[in-house]
């Protein structure tokens, strides 16, 4: 007994540090498949018809971290070539995509803006991905020389995943709505 | 009845009073008996953690097997409960609901937290403090861990019409709420009646919280219930373990915060330790000198003894953790301060503390040193409260109250002149520890004394006694006397020890109020010597100054990160 709080601060660090280890940042990652992870984002912004996911991280990218609220959902992107952050990606039910230039969407149902704010000494800017209900704003700044092989890398890390699609998992999984 | 007197060793060839002390009663001991004064965890106490204990268990099983049966079954329990609070929504009732949403917000968390931080500061209740800290980063990291593991969705099949932030379990604000309440109730309210009436107070806005969220449909009930959990059973087991009201009690009476309260089952176990223990009947008991005791909570116990049933007064001290802790920090600043000087090692326990203190007041005794007779010391909770029992000094006073005589002053100096052969030093001369009765000096306190001290520490006690003796007369006189046992190098060279420093501080206020330079007037009498350096170095004092700073530097750049991360910043 005496002995009792002595040890409680060890264990309660070990556990943590257990917990700690089971929940690295990757484990809030938003993959392009159906489940919480995912969902939630599509709970940030009820009116988004697509929420931003995860495709497949590129070699040299990794998770940072993901920050969701009711209005608003952002994760950031490492790379280790552009830095800490070099990439963030925010839902949200509009953006201002004044001053962007029009560019070739990749997805359907969607329109792509992109807007620049330099060229050196870091390659740093915007890009929008407009659809039904919300918006996705990709912003970066990426190393010059290698932007290029970046700018493209980030965009075949992320995509967007149909809202419809969760929807319809969750139903099967649960048996209950994402929107109400 | 008869009342018997004791008279300190070394000031008499007789000892009346030991032989009226029985060491050991005789009575049964049977095995697997539970001390006085047993470590105690509540009734309630284990209440708190057998839910902590079956909620962590649920949530593991529940949660970890995402997709299960049992895990849908919850969602689907939630989700009804939820359907029905939203079916009660108003438009009268919603806005009441929203502006009890901010009891939750971080805003209030903050000036919740803050609020209790500088409370802990201005009241100086650093374990406090350090223990909330403590647990606000743990309980914190654990939520935000936990979430993340889980990483529950808000609840479906409801609208949900109130703000939120990450996912849903555990509810991060009632968690938060909860913790910073509890902090409050186990730091700044005192334990018994007043903590219960808190509770009550404390529940209220926890409950209207959880309330708000239901309603707005951001939580599930089953987040409110696991947060409110764990943002208060976690603190209350924890604040119970580490800074329980017996050993660290919240008073706002006047007093050292270091004293324990000898009341209730304390004081219950104080006398049946002392029957079991010593065969001493405790008849009443109050503490007394707490202002000039910092290390223990002095006693004046009247208890009786013997077959004659006599009656007698006698002293204790009340040693606890608390204390220990208190010796080690006074030992490693020592070590820092003084270096190779001081070098000395920490008391590993508080028995050790204790037997160490009934042992040097036998050593001293033996040395024929006027030291108060230890009756031995009893067990109140295995290695962590003892009691140790002395002699009381009845009609003796504080050498600051007594006439300081050429008598005195000569019984003074030969005191230290004999500790000086025997090899022994007090280190907490002051006048609170020297006392005099028919004009004798008697020395009190010898927690901090040692055997084979330095020579500087010896010529430290000198200077000490020296300045206690110069307060109740003049540097003229007690350096006049002193001649007579040390020679002129002898007293030189322990003034040249002195510092500030050296000095303890109660010593050091009474010097600053008596206006006299009475340390200045006694080096310019003694014969010139150069100040003796204290700073010698060794690597045990470079190791552990280093250390300490290095760990002061960590701690500061760890806080900012921590009290962000406990959302304090």
């Amino acid at each position: 007994m005496s002995t009792a709080p002595r040890r409680f601060g060890p264990l309660a660090v070990l556990a943590l540090a257990v917990l700690g280890a089971c929940a690295g940042p990757d484990t809030a990652i938003p993959e392009c498949q159906a489940g919480g992870r995912l969902a939630i984002l599509a709970q940030a912004v009820p009116s988004a018809s697509m929420v931003p996911c995860v495709r497949e991280m590129p070699v040299g990218w990794s998770f940072s971290a993901l920050d969701v609220e009711s209005g608003r959902a952002r994760f950031w992107l490492d790379s280790d070539r552009a830095g800490v952050r070099a990439l963030e990606v925010e839902l949200a039910a509009a953006c201002d995509t004044g001053g962007a230039s029009s560019v070739e969407p990749e997805e359907d149902r969607t329109r792509r803006f992109q807007r620049l704010a330099s060229l050196t000494p870091r390659f740093a800017g915007a890009t929008y991905d407009v659809f039904e209900g919300g918006c996705v704003t990709y912003r970066y700044e990426l190393t010059e020389g290698a932007h290029i092989a970046l700018h493209s890398e980030l965009h075949e890390a992320v995509s967007l995943f149909p809202r419809q699609t969760l929807a319809a998992e969750l139903q099967d999984d649960l048996g209950l709505r994402l929107d109400p | 009845m008869a009342t018997t007197q004791g008279a300190a060793r070394g000031e008499a060839t007789t000892l009346p009073g030991l032989a009226v002390v029985s060491r050991t009663g005789r009575r049964r001991r049977p095995s697997g008996e539970a001390p006085p004064l047993p470590h105690p965890i509540s009734a309630s106490g284990w209440a708190y953690l057998a839910v902590a204990t079956a909620v962590l268990a649920a949530w593991v099983l529940l949660y970890l097997g995402f997709g299960s049966a049992p895990f849908e079954a919850l969602v689907r329990a939630d989700v009804a409960v939820l359907q029905r609070i939203e079916a009660l929504r108003t438009d009268a009732l919603t806005p009441v609901m929203l502006d009890l949403h901010a009891l939750g917000s971080e805003w209030t968390v903050r000036g919740l937290r803050w609020a209790t931080l500088v409370a802990l500061l201005a009241l100086r209740r650093f374990r406090h403090l350090a223990v909330f800290l403590g647990i606000t980063l743990v309980v914190t990291a654990l939520t935000a861990t936990s979430s993340l593991v889980v990483g529950r969705l808000r609840p479906l099949e409801v609208e949900i019409i109130g703000g939120w932030e990450g996912y849903s379990h555990p509810s991060v604000p009632v968690v938060a709420l909860g913790l910073s309440l509890m902090g409050i109730l186990y730091t700044l309210v005192p334990g018994g009646t007043w903590r219960n009436r808190a509770k009550w107070a404390a529940g209220v806005p926890i409950v209207a919280l959880i309330a708000a969220r239901l309603y707005l449909g951001v939580d599930h009930p089953s987040d409110a219930f696991v947060a409110a959990v764990i943002g208060m059973a976690i603190p209350v087991v924890a604040f119970r373990l580490l800074t329980p009201s017996e050993t660290f009690p919240i008073s706002y009476r006047r007093g050292r915060t270091a004293h324990l309260d000898v009341g209730g089952r304390r004081g219950e176990a104080i006398a049946l330790a002392l029957y079991q223990q010593l065969d001493l009947t405790l008849l009443d008991m109050r503490p007394v000198g707490l202002e000039g005791s910092a290390g223990s909570t002095p006693l004046l116990l009247k208890v009786r003894h013997g077959p004659e049933a006599v009656e007698s007064e006698v002293f204790a001290k009340l040693y606890a953790r608390s204390h220990l802790r208190s010796d080690r920090w006074y030992k490693l600043g020592r070590a820092i301060l003084y270096g190779r000087l001081e070098d000395e090692g920490t008391f590993s326990s508080v028995r050790r503390l204790v037997e160490y203190e009934d042992y040097l007041l036998r050593v001293m005794g033996d040395a024929g040193l006027p030291v108060p007779l230890s009756y031995g010391f009893v067990e109140i909770t295995p290695e962590r409260e003892y009691l140790i029992v002395t002699e009381f000094l009845a009609g003796a006073t504080q050498l600051d109250e007594a006439e300081v005589d050429d008598g005195v002053i000569d019984n003074a100096l030969e005191v230290v002149r004999r500790m000086w052969d025997a090899g022994l030093a007090h280190r907490d001369l002051k006048p609170a520890n020297v006392m005099v009765r028919d004009g004798k000096v008697l020395l009190i306190d010898v927690a901090f004394a040692t055997v084979r001290p330095t020579p500087w520490r010896q010529a430290v006690d000198l200077t000490n006694m020296m300045l206690t003796l110069a307060l109740g007369s003049s540097a003229e006189k007690v350096y006049e006397r002193a001649r007579r046992l040390f020679e002129p190098e002898e007293i030189a060279e322990a003034l040249a020890a002195s510092r500030s420093v050296t000095i303890p501080s109660d010593l050091r206020r009474r010097l600053r109020e008596d206006g006299r330079d009475l340390l200045g007037q006694l080096c310019a009498l003694a014969p010139r010597r150069p100040p003796i350096s204290i700073q010698l170095w060794s690597i045990r004092r470079i190791a552990l100054t280093l250390a300490v700073a290095a760990s002061v530097a960590a701690a500061v750049g760890l806080l900012a990160f921590n009290l962000r991360t406990a959302g304090l910043l």
